[in-house]
């Protein structure tokens, strides 16, 4: 009854909007600051470019297709080692998470890895695999392996048990039991560990750019520190944001959409 | 003659199914349990006995009821039928055959329902019906007759989260029955459900039995479920867990409380929890 009587006078966002509001906001604080410390000559112009400086190079990237061939590089990379090191991930941590003795094997080489920063295996990647592609898809692979690994062993060790007892009295061949049942019921934990594996490869992407490449935007961005092109440095730094919380909202919208559209909180239908 | 506990040591106990034939044994349906005894270790190593001696015989089509404290085995001895758990001595026989593992169509019904989650309502039943090498038309006609008999038309999309729990109870039983199974071992099914929910659930559990005869082992902790339900209440009793009565009913179903036949039976099942 109560209801019928008060109204309820706030206006309520989705959270989506509320967020993108959020996200503007801190954009154009950094912008007025970024134009602040260009007008006081906080340091000189051309170590500190300006907004205006920074879009007319983005312009010049973006129409001579440089940038374009950057992304497409680093995206490549990005993608293809991602897929190497979660496609292991996934079944090293299956295999963990059903087979003890598999556990006792993997866990203690998967706790020393996890302990030591991605960064650090750049020099052995050099080493070992040149500063060709191999390299990167290297040492992106294992940085994405790592975090998924580790959720999946997780999720699988996490599987009620009624539900395998449900799966088994149903006769279930084996390989079916992989895919159809365990595989699905720790995807939640795995979904969790692709988006973690994702950030933690986009930062060792750019770093191994940075130090072992000669193409793709960390390589873009050195280059332009080399010769002192300040505007196109800032320009990297804010595209590989940009590219950041893109490629992290399409990951999150696949797995929402393909892998966990049946978990309770993917679900936008109000009942 | 089922009626009574069956002592495995005294002389001619040997049960039909010891001394018929290879292949009568095949044929023989229903459930025989034999010489049933479990031990578990404990944490600190020590064995506890969760169940002496068992021996119990369901015939094919018959609604056992499992009733007893809690602790007392019941869950155990479900799940030594089920094939989940190995008895330490005795067998089991389903249908003439030995239990050796889950499955071999042993349909199970469990209190927290464990449906699939990923799978809607028909994905579940249908996920159980793929056991039977079906062509895809013979499966949607038997998954949609599965999805009339427990009365959930309309919802055959749904994912277990936006049903209620009889819901997704019912769905559970459906999928066990997908698998044409021989026998139905449901442990405490009804537990998690508020008390109108179970009692509509007592009623299709009953419609079901009726139109399928499945032999059918319910585990319960209430009286008047037993009573309304059963063919045979058996009454378990702990430490260790072993069969303490054997009550047949005889009367007729729908077995409503305002019959004081259904009242006296179900002080009698009572008394003999203690
Ligand atoms: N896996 C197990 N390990 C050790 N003890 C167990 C195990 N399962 C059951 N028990 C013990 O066996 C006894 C019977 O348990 P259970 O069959 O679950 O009884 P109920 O279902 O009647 O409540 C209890 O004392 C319980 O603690
Ligand atoms: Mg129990």
């Amino acid at each position: 009854m109560a209801q019928t009587i008060g109204i309820n006078m706030s206006i309520r966002f989705p959270p989506f909007v509320q967020r993108l509001f959020f996200l503007a906001a801190a954009a154009a604080l950094i912008l007025a600051l970024w134009s602040a410390m260009v007008a006081i000559r906080f340091v000189p112009e051309n170590l500190l470019p300006g907004p205006a400086a920074v879009m007319q190079a983005g312009w010049q990237e973006a129409v001579s297709g440089r940038l374009l061939v950057s992304t497409e590089i680093s995206m490549l990379r990005l993608c293809s080692g991602f897929a190497i090191g979660a496609a292991i991930g996934v079944v090293l941590g299956i295999l963990m998470g059903l087979a003890p003795v598999v556990r006792m094997a993997l866990a203690p080489i998967v706790e020393l890895l996890r302990t030591i920063p991605p960064l650090a295996w750049i020099p052995l990647a050099i080493i070992w695999f040149g500063i060709g592609e191999a390299s990167k898809l290297f040492l992106i692979a294992l940085t994405a392996f790592i975090p998924i690994v580790i959720a999946t062993d997780r999720g699988v060790k996490q599987i009620d048990p009624v539900l395998m007892r449900a799966a088994r009295s149903l006769d279930v061949p084996s390989h079916r039991m992989m895919t159809g049942v365990v595989l699905k019921a720790a995807m939640p934990d795995i979904a969790t560990g692709l988006r973690l594996g994702w950030t933690l490869s986009f930062a060792i992407l750019v770093g191994a750019e940075m130090i072992a490449a000669d193409a793709g935007i960390g390589h873009m961005l050195m280059r332009a520190m080399n010769v002192g092109r300040f505007d196109i440095v800032i320009l990297g730094i804010l595209f590989l944001g940009v590219l950041s919380i893109a490629t992290d909202a399409i990951l999150t919208f696949l797995i929402a959409r393909f892998l966990l559209h049946w978990h309770m909180g993917s679900d936008k239908e109000v009942q | 003659m089922a009626a009574t506990p069956r002592s495995a040591q005294s002389a001619g106990a040997a049960t039909p199914a010891q001394n018929a034939p290879a292949e009568l044994q095949l044929q023989m349906r229903g459930i025989v349990i034999e010489n049933v005894t479990k031990s578990y270790l404990d944490a600190r190593n020590i064995t506890v006995q969760a169940l002496s001696t068992i021996d119990l015989e369901i015939a094919s089509g018959e609604f056992v009821c499992l009733i007893g404290k809690s602790g007392c085995g019941k869950t155990t001895l479900l799940n030594i039928i089920a094939g989940f758990v190995t008895p330490s001595t005795g067998r089991v026989l389903v249908d003439g055959e030995r239990v050796t593992r889950p499955g071999q169509g042993k349909g199970m019904v469990f209190q927290q329902f464990a449906l699939f989650p990923w799978l809607t309502a028909i994905g579940n039943i249908d996920f159980a019906l793929k056991q039977r090498n079906l062509d895809k038309a013979t499966r949607q006609t038997l998954a949609a007759e599965l999805i009339g008999l427990i009365g959930l038309k309309g919802f055959e999309e749904k994912y277990p989260y936006q049903l209620s729990g009889g819901m997704q109870q019912r769905v559970a039983i459906a999928r066990a029955l997908a698998i044409d199974p021989k026998v139905l071992l449901m442990d405490e099914p009804l537990g998690a459900l508020d008390e109108l929910t179970r009692d509509t659930l007592q009623a299709e559990i009953l419609r079901i039995w009726a139109a399928h005869r499945k032999t059918i082992v319910f585990v319960t902790h209430s009286v008047t479920e037993a009573v309304r339900l059963a063919d045979r209440i058996v009454v378990m009793s702990a430490g260790p867990g072993r069969i303490s009565q054997i009550i047949p009913i005889s009367i007729p179903r729908p077995r409503l409380r305002t019959n004081a036949e259904v009242v006296a039976l179900e002080e009698m099942v009572q008394a003999a929890l203690g």
